[in-house]
């Protein structure tokens, strides 16, 4: 279900206004433990995407 | 002054010429008209001015059955061809004067040599003055028809040969039909001229058109063909419009009619066969430019499908060198959004890493491993040192556990 619904974009745009957040200094330590938590898992699941994405491609040009 | 009983002076005349005419003599003249009864001939003589019909001299005479019998016997069948009305002759006769008959020649033999040569001489003139009017060749200048059909036929039902060329004509092997309209005329003796003529001038004036004219006839003497010699029939021909094709029935004599005609045959059944052959020769072209349309269509039946055959070749051949062409550019299309993407991914790859170092900086666990700690004031993180009061409460994190301290 996760996977089906996955949209790299908005998974970006999450990551990027995490980022955002974090850098502004605002994020309460017991927040930022949550974001960096949940900014990792978006690194994860796009990489992954990437990575599926990127064998579908060369398995196109093979 | 004294008279004579008429008896007397014909007696007289008669005794003259009977001693100054003792011998027999030789004389040259015209048969004007010549009639037969019982075996001898009365023939009426004439000599006419030179270049011109005026009559200057008639006599009559006689050939008597016996001296008949003895020129017949010595010339053969020729005497009839000599004793014909408008006939030169040379003839021996005695002067012969009776006193109730008057004056007439008793003809004793005749010299056919002469009567051949006057119409050689005739003959001469005719042709010199037709080449000198320039009649000769207009005829034969004329073409014939490629296919002949309506046959102006100029002869005498009566002859010989006429029978044989209608016969000859409608028995052709080919079955091919002629329009054939028949000019009876007499085509032997003094009328041969005269009723020539006039059936030419009635063929020019005609409505019908023809193809040629046809003058036929069936074999006759020398004699005979003389009448064909005459300048009225050569020059009508020669002013004629349609070719004349001559079948006067000769093996070696040629008449002048011969001459100026655009073709001349021996024999009426000759001139049926030309008809025949001339119309065969141009029905074989037909046949053989049918055929050869034939063949040429075949080969060009041929030739396109030859054509057709590499033209599909040609659209086959340029369908896969198009399919291989787009197949190229496809795979270069396909290889270029492949490596395209790449380059795309690796960037986001790249972004990727970059937030996760970012994440991993800001990792307060990370921190903490490194050995620094916290602080919190009523689950505060205090991040001010000098907001700090004494006695505040406060607590110290580190990585796995936190202790509670009073600020002094």
């Amino acid at each position: 279900m996760a996977k089906q619904s996955f949209s790299y974009q908005k998974s970006i745009e999450e990551l990027q206004k995490i980022l955002e957040e974090i850098e502004s200094g605002e994020v309460r330590i017991d927040d930022l433990a949550k974001k960096v938590k949940r900014g990792k898992e978006l690194v994860a699941l796009c990489q992954d995407k990437l990575r599926t994405t990127e064998e579908d491609i060369r398995e196109m040009l093979a | 002054m004294e008279s004579y009983s008429l008896f007397h002076l014909n007696e007289y005349i008669r005794r003259v010429l009977a001693l100054n005419f003792r011998e027999p003599l030789w004389i040259e003249a015209e048969i004007m008209q010549v009639n037969e009864s019982r075996g001898t001939h009365y023939l009426e003589l004439i000599e006419k001015e030179k270049n011109s019909d005026k009559v200057i001299a008639q006599a009559s005479a006689v050939i008597w059955y016996r001296n008949h019998s003895f020129i017949k016997k010595k010339l053969g069948d020729v005497i009839s061809d000599i004793l014909r009305d408008g006939s030169q002759v040379k003839v021996k006769c005695q002067v012969d004067f009776h006193e109730r008959y008057g004056y007439k020649l008793v003809i004793e033999d005749i010299d056919p040599s002469y009567t051949y040569g006057q119409l050689e001489l005739k003959r001469q003139e005719v042709l010199r003055r037709l080449e000198k009017e320039g009649l000769m060749e207009l005829n034969k200048g004329l073409a014939i028809p490629d296919v002949i059909q309506r046959v102006a036929l100029i002869s005498s039902q009566r002859a010989a040969g006429y029978q044989d060329f209608r016969e000859q004509l409608a028995q052709n092997p080919y079955g091919y039909r002629y329009m054939i309209d028949v000019h009876d005329v007499a085509v032997q003796g003094v009328h041969v001229e005269r009723d020539t003529v006039q059936a030419i001038e009635h063929i020019t004036s005609a409505e019908q058109s023809y193809d040629i004219v046809a003058i036929v006839r069936g074999g006759g003497s020398k004699l005979d063909l003389s009448g064909y010699d005459s300048y009225e029939i050569s020059k009508c021909i020669a002013l004629c419009d349609i070719p004349f094709v001559i079948g006067i029935g000769h093996d070696i004599d040629i008449s002048v009619v011969d001459q100026v005609s655009s073709l001349s045959l021996k024999t009426p059944t000759a001139v049926a066969d030309f008809l025949v052959e001339h119309n065969a020769q141009f029905e074989g072209i037909v046949r053989e430019i049918g055929k050869n349309i034939g063949i040429h269509g075949i080969n060009q039946i041929h030739e396109l499908r030859h054509s057709l055959l590499h033209l599909a070749g040609s659209v086959n051949s340029a369908a896969r060198s198009t399919l291989q062409q787009q197949t190229y550019v496809l795979d270069n299309l396909r290889t270029s959004l492949a490596n395209e993407s790449l380059i795309q991914l690796n960037k986001h790859q790249a972004l990727l890493e970059k937030y996760g170092v970012i994440l991993d900086q800001v990792d307060p666990e990370r921190v903490l491993q490194r050995g620094y700690t916290y602080l919190t004031r009523d689950g505060i993180q205090i991040s001010d040192l000098s907001a700090l009061m004494t006695d505040d409460e406060i607590r110290i994190h580190s990585t796995d556990n936190s202790v509670d301290a009073q600020i002094l």
